[in-house]
């Protein structure tokens, strides 16, 4: 399994020169324009580009089908992505708190608490929109699944948007839960994003493992 | 002696090809030849061997054990057109494999690399066929396998390359221990170096015999309509019918020869008995 991810960073890191050059332009620019936001949402745009490559290069290549002549189980094939995957987002998320500390210094009007909740909220998206993407990749391969995806969050969005706009939320004590909610710390609604995080992550799991058990190379 | 791979009544289905019920075995300490048309089903006997696709019907034993990811640890695989993604570099199969084989080699891996002079911080995408190819053996021999199942491992390869790959596999099996199970429509490859030969053709099983026995007695007769009728029709396997005369594959040439004094009966090559067989009547 570790041979795995080995692999993957491999494919990553020829990929990397390009990319820091981009990352150091875009702290650049943000630091201009005394604004984060630029760079709290394109990282991690990148991020997941980069590793969707991973699995591009593998169909790309037919790896799958030499892969599972390998000694490896298709149980351990899956969770190396899983691991790669939320292990990158992990490393991202402590670059962000981090960054979180240090870009007050630099640019005025920010302060941590605001930069701190705009990388929790796009940490929990990007763990959203793995816990999506690896199922849908291994169901209909890169080129089938990449439109599969956007389709699926595409809808998800009209569907929250039309749940939001039901009668439902007139009712005062959903509403009631609802701002709660706003007046958790910034501590407890970490905890809360966490534990969803985690119960979402663990069914896309399941769900992959399932899906790559049946497969035919 | 032992059987490497033991395959019993073996059937999976597809939309439009079926293999259908294979069963052969294949002993310890020789190197057998897969032959067949494309499409005749060599790569799906060899991806069902592998449990990359799952089958209908029938079992597989590999070294007396379902192949499970244990299994694997004791074989080396050669697949066509399928092999690490193109942007990494040729040492880092290295750094991955020896995380993947528990018994990978890597003085062995540098020592082949070295062998076969593969520069070790190339891109795969930037080595040349011949030598992908043999970096695709290597990867699949630095782990001291006891098998080796390869796919078409020498298929769009000029001659002086494949004569080196073979030179390869004859130095595998010297130890008696080890097998090679080999795929190839280059048939002149097979003959060179199998001990046994399976044909199969259009899914199914034609044969599954040594490829002495084969090249001793088959035979190719040239011969006219009046002569063709002449040929005893237990020694006719197949037989094809041109503009000026028939061209007859037997199964005893030295039998024909002698109940039919007057014709040529010429040695038959591989390929003259997989074109017989797939092209002829019966």
């Amino acid at each position: 399994m570790k041979g795995l991810i080995i692999k993957d960073l491999c494919v990553i890191k020829n990929q990397m020169k390009s990319l820091l050059l981009v990352l150091a332009l875009f702290i650049f620019l943000s630091i201009a324009n005394k604004d984060a936001t630029f760079v709290l949402f394109l990282i991690p745009f990148y991020m997941i580009m980069l590793l969707i490559t991973t699995f591009s290069y593998d169909e790309f290549n037919k790896w799958e089908c030499y892969c599972n002549s390998l000694p490896l189980s298709r149980k351990e094939i899956v969770k190396a992505k899983y691991i790669l995957f939320n292990a990158s987002s992990l490393i991202l998320i402590i670059l962000g708190i981090l960054a979180s500390f240090i870009i007050p210094n630099f640019i005025e009007n920010t302060t941590f608490e605001s930069i701190y909740a705009s990388i929790i909220g796009v940490a929990f998206g990007i763990c959203l929109v793995i816990s999506l993407l690896i199922p849908f990749y291994y169901k209909f391969g890169s080129q089938k699944g990449r439109i599969m995806l956007f389709l699926t969050i595409a809808i998800l969005a009209l569907l929250i948007g039309m749940i939001t706009s039901l009668d439902i939320f007139n009712n005062i004590e959903l509403m009631n839960i609802i701002n709660s909610l706003n007046n958790l710390s910034l501590g407890m609604f970490t905890i809360l994003l966490i534990i969803i995080t985690v119960i979402i992550m663990a069914i896309s799991y399941y769900i992959s493992i399932k899906i790559y058990s049946n497969k035919e190379f | 002696m032992d059987n490497i791979i033991k395959v019993n009544n073996l059937t999976k289905t597809y939309d439009n090809f079926i293999l259908d019920n294979i069963t052969l075995e294949i002993k310890k300490g020789s190197i057998i030849g897969l032959i067949g048309e494309n499409g005749a089903g060599k790569t799906t006997l060899i991806k069902l061997l592998l449990g990359l696709i799952k089958k209908d019907k029938g079992d597989i034993l590999i070294f007396n054990k379902t192949v499970n990811s244990k299994v694997k640890e004791d074989i080396g695989v050669v697949l066509d057109d399928s092999f690490f993604p193109e942007v990494i570099k040729v040492k880092d199969v290295n750094s991955v494999m020896k995380n993947i084989y528990k018994s990978w080699d890597e003085k062995l891996f540098l020592k082949y690399l070295k062998d076969f002079s593969l520069n070790e911080n190339m891109l795969i995408k930037n080595l040349s066929k011949g030598m992908k190819k043999k970096l695709e053996i290597i990867a699949a021999l630095a782990h001291h396998p006891k098998l080796l199942i390869l796919d078409e491992p020498t298929s769009g390869l000029d001659p002086v390359v494949r004569k080196e790959i073979l030179d390869i596999f004859l130095d595998f099996i010297e130890n008696g221990e080890n097998s090679i199970l080999f795929s190839s429509h280059i048939t002149s490859d097979i003959e060179s170096i199998a001990d046994y030969i399976i044909f199969i053709d259009n899914g199914k099983l034609v044969f599954d015999k040594e490829k002495d026995d084969i090249l001793d007695n088959y035979g190719i007769v040239k011969c006219s309509d009046n002569d063709f009728k002449k040929i005893s029709k237990d020694n006719i396997i197949s037989y094809r019918k041109n503009k000026y005369n028939y061209e007859v594959l037997v199964n005893d040439r030295k039998n024909v020869k002698k109940n039919n004094s007057n014709l040529v009966v010429d040695k038959a090559t591989l390929e003259d008995i997989m074109l017989l067989i797939v092209k002829g009547e019966k």
